[in-house]
């Protein structure tokens, strides 16, 4: 599989979300920490993150540089292949409340609060959770 | 000292939370009600107490867009089945006015209704006076053809026995009341709080039927939004609204404002064409901001400010200057409302206190009179002399603090409060010059001795200074009281078992003899002015509101179901009233009297069925009685008329309701019919100088709305939106004709059938 995920790149500041798909064959190719970003559809908080925070040039820059990013809904619908596994939804149709079984997997033991901000390290181990909304600052700081 | 050697035994307890269809709910919080064990469930639901005690005790379950889930558990239970319930009526919603501070709606001792976003979009309205009916016990009515002025009547007693709050502050004064209610655009309305009855003491004794708190937007994201509203008042006269929200909050949620604004502009309409307009015409300009700042994670400064500029006229040839027409009741508004919040948290949240600060200025030109059907020249000179200048100010400000213990919470404050109201129609040689000041101080504790038992016991004292001059043509009055008032209050609330809560509560209210909101305003009947005067030695009006109600809520089997049936009891002891004077001068005079003791009493019922989260249902209905201890006089006796006595209060309907369903057809598409019950109800009549009692028939107004969403863009919407208000056409049909009416003789809805669309863009969820 071919990954056209620019490992190195000169003063872009654009932010770069990558998905699960991708993820495996990345951290195989080049590994690096991984952040995951866990929202949903009413989460007023998450939409401000994902608008404001995660878009500053700073923020975007340091991500880029050193993180994978993945953001997933908790509630979504999809289908997700990740980790030699297929996540199924439990149903097709969107409902406030009802988990995809990888966010209820990523949330083992926390609770089911957004935003979530996972980080794991190269060998995919969780290192750190964050469940709050971050301003630049904070998930600055929470990176470092 | 003896050492208890006693322990009890200790076991693990094992479960698994799922939803109605057995799908497994993960991230569930499991706790004891003793707090000493909480935890999380698994991706299969499942979850495991380790060493709790093995004795009866209570676990609470809860998830976001789950119903709380309370129940027993005892000694012998090791792995049980927890089912939980989706909330689609929002039950666990967040409110402010039972306690003053913010506490779960099921869990607020009192009652609180809240009337949110969903609810103003449903019945189209622009103005708060257009949504407060869809409410168990509440009644908006119009009271003035020339002037629209418009009453919130809860549980059956009149529009100055409410407080209106902003942000929890009292700064509508008796003037703002007068047309406030079309006055506050629902744009910058967050969402209304109803607590009908005297059970909510803390915001000022005077609230004797209730309070109603209007809190403004507090945002969180970049928003914006524009909308225009359109409505064709009975096939004939256009009201058009334009208004828009735009919010702002720095990424690091420190500072953030939001503003808002609205311009209306609606023609009058007259219903039965004979020029004169049953419906005003009205200008309206409203803009207002909101900003917090947070110098730290321990404090906040929050600022509001707004200005309203209103235009309103009825009677007849609108083109010409007031002076010259038959009857106008013109009146001009300007108002400034504004006020400074500084909020302190301590010892990790669980302590705070608050200073504040809330103010309204308003003047307002006013012209009530005419040269009526067949002018001579003294009716001229009155005329061009019927302007009159009104200067209002009002002031609000004070402490409080709130210590939350564990279970418990204890809220104490002080307030000082001022109104100056200054009226004057020289024409008339009319003035209200009133100035009242007061200082109140108020403790209430929150105990929770048992998970299934709280109560809410509270005092509030207030020492009040009327003082006021009155007069009106040669009669001078003047009243001027000093006196402190203990007002307690006390209200349980006792979950009998999962479905079923009690509420019970007194409270004892009272209102200082002073002009009220119907005070300000003129009316015109027969061609007269009708001038309300202030009565001599005037006592103090005092209440006592009881009230007891249950609350069932119920799943049948994915259907969210809750009932409400409360009933209510609230004792006037010297109420105030008006009575019409028998003189036969160039103006009529109601004077304001004590009357005989009086009561209200009825039951409020509310049902909200949610089958799912595409459709609820919610409808309600009070019936009631609103009487006199003994027959009350509402007009003396003269000439050609005798006395006019009545026990029963008038323009109260014993019976009246709402209806409330909404439908979310697709995500884009959305279908909302409302409804209001108005029964029938006495009201008087004067024609030829002469009043009669009569009674009214009873109307059911439908309203329809249909809206369509297009998503444009990820950061914009565009929604177009349409339907009819009063699809049935209820409304009065017997309105009097000609200069000489009885501008009071106006009951039931605000407006004929109605065809209302509109356009709504933006970035909106």
């Amino acid at each position: 599989m071919i990954t056209l995920y620019p490992l190195s790149h000169y003063g872009q500041e654009r932010i770069i979300w990558t998905n699960f798909q991708q993820l495996d064959s990345l951290l195989s190719v080049a590994p690096r920490e991984t952040i995951i970003f866990i929202h949903t559809d009413w989460c007023s908080y998450c939409r401000k993150m994902e608008k404001e925070v995660f878009t500053k040039k700073e923020i975007a820059e340091l991500i880029n540089d050193n993180y994978y990013l993945i953001k997933l809904d908790a509630e979504s619908v999809e289908e997700i292949n990740f980790d030699q596994h297929t996540w199924k939804p439990q149903s097709f149709k969107k409902q406030t409340g009802v988990y995809h079984p990888l966010a209820s997997i990523l949330l083992t033991n926390q609770k089911m609060i957004f935003p979530t901000i996972l980080r794991y390290d190269k060998t995919f181990k969780l290192k750190a959770v964050q469940q709050k909304y971050l301003s630049s600052k904070e998930l600055a700081s929470f990176l470092r | 000292m003896l050492i208890s050697i006693y322990t009890y035994a200790q076991h693990t307890l094992k479960g698994k939370i799922s939803n109605h269809e057995g799908k497994a709910i993960s991230g569930a919080t499991i706790s004891l009600e003793n707090g000493t064990h909480t935890t999380v469930s698994d991706t299969s639901g499942n979850f495991e107490l380790q060493k709790i005690t093995s004795q009866r005790q209570s676990i609470q379950i809860s998830a976001i867009g789950y119903q709380t889930l309370k129940q027993t558990i005892l000694p012998s239970d090791t792995t049980i089945q927890f089912k939980l319930n989706t909330d689609n009526l929002h039950l666990n919603e967040v409110v402010v006015s039972a306690t003053r501070y913010g506490v779960s709606k099921k869990e607020a001792p009192v009652i609180v209704q809240v009337l949110g976003p969903k609810l103003f979009q449903a019945t189209q309205s622009v103005a708060m006076s257009e949504t407060l009916n869809y409410q168990p016990g509440v009644r908006v009515e119009n009271n003035c053809q020339n002037c629209g002025f418009s009453q919130v009547r809860l549980n059956g007693l009149e529009g100055a026995y409410s407080q209106i709050l902003i942000n929890s502050r009292s700064v509508f004064s008796a003037l703002n009341s007068v047309y406030g209610l079309d006055q506050l655009p629902t744009s910058m309305i967050d969402r209304i709080e109803v607590v009908r009855s005297g059970g909510s003491a803390l915001f000022g004794a005077n609230a004797i039927a209730g309070t109603i708190n209007i809190i403004t937007k507090d945002p969180v994201e970049n928003d914006w939004q524009i909308k225009s509203t359109n409505s064709l008042i009975g096939g004939r006269s256009w009201d058009n609204t334009v208004d828009f929200n735009t919010s702002y909050v720095d990424e690091d949620l420190k500072t953030g404002v939001t503003f808002y604004g609205m311009h209306r502009n609606r023609q009058p309409f007259d219903k039965n064409k004979d020029g004169f307009s049953e419906i005003t015409k009205l200008n309206n300009t409203t803009f207002g901001t909101k900003a917090f700042f947070k110098p730290s994670d321990v404090n906040k400064i929050t600022v509001d400010f707004s200005t309203i500029q209103e235009f309103r006229r009825g009677g007849d040839q609108f083109n010409k200057a007031p002076h010259f027409t038959a009857i106008t009741e013109q009146l001009e508004t300007s108002s400034l409302i504004g006020g400074i919040t500084y909020d302190h948290y301590l010892s990790d949240y669980k302590q705070k206190i608050s200073v504040y600060a809330s103010g309204q200025k308003t003047t307002r030109k006013s012209f009530y009179g005419g040269l009526g059907e067949v002018p001579t020249a003294t009716d001229s000179l009155r005329a061009a002399n019927s302007y009159g200048d009104t200067d209002d100010v009002s002031f609000v400000t004070g402490t409080q603090y709130t210590n939350n213990f564990d279970e418990d919470v204890f809220t104490g404050g002080i307030e000082f409060n001022y109104n100056k109201t200054n009226d004057q129609i020289p024409g008339y040689q009319r003035i209200i010059d009133q100035k009242t000041k007061g200082v109140g101080t108020y403790a209430q504790y929150e105990w929770k001795p048992l998970s299934s038992f709280k109560a809410l016991i509270g005092m509030r004292y207030d020492y009040i200074f009327v003082d006021g001059n009155y007069q009106l043509q040669q009669v001078e009055r003047s009243s001027q009281k000093n006196f402190g008032s203990w007002n307690p209050r006390l209200t349980i609330l006792y979950d009998i078992n999962n479905n079923i809560q009690f509420r019970g509560g007194y409270a004892r209210g009272f209102r200082a003899p002073q002009a009220f909101n119907e005070d300000m305003h003129v009316t015109s009947i027969g061609g007269k002015q009708v001038f309300v005067l202030i009565g001599e030695d005037l006592k103090t009006e005092y209440s006592n509101a009881y009230t007891g109600s249950f609350n069932l809520s119920r799943n049948f089997g994915n259907t969210q179901t809750s009932l409400l049936v409360e009933g209510f009891y609230t004792q006037l002891n010297n109420p105030f009233t008006t009575v019409l004077k028998s003189e036969s001068n160039d103006i009529m005079i109601e004077e304001m009297r004590n009357g005989t003791d009086a009561y209200v009493f009825g039951t409020n019922v509310e049902l909200n069925i949610a089958p799912s989260s595409i459709f609820s249902l919610q409808a309600g209905g009070t019936i009631q009685r609103s009487r006199f201890q003994s027959e009350q006089l509402i007009a003396e006796a003269k000439p050609g008329q005798e006395a006019i006595m009545s026990k029963d209060f008038l323009r109260t309907p014993n019976v009246y309701g709402y209806l409330n369903a909404n439908w979310k057809a697709t995500e884009r598409f959305a279908v909302d019919v409302t409804g209001v019950y108005t029964g029938d109800m006495k009201i008087s009549h004067i024609q030829q100088e002469i009043m009669t009692l009569k009674n009214t028939h009873d109307f059911m107004e439908l309203n329809l709305r249909l809206g369509y969403t297009f998503a444009i863009h990820k950061d914009f919407n565009l929604e177009l939106f349409g339907g009819v208000q009063n699809m049935f056409n209820a409304f009065q049909k017997d309105f009097d004709r000609g200069a000489n009416r009885d501008s009071n003789y106006i009951y039931g809805p605000t407006k004929p059938r109605t065809i209302t669309f509109g356009i709504k863009i933006g970035h909106f969820h």
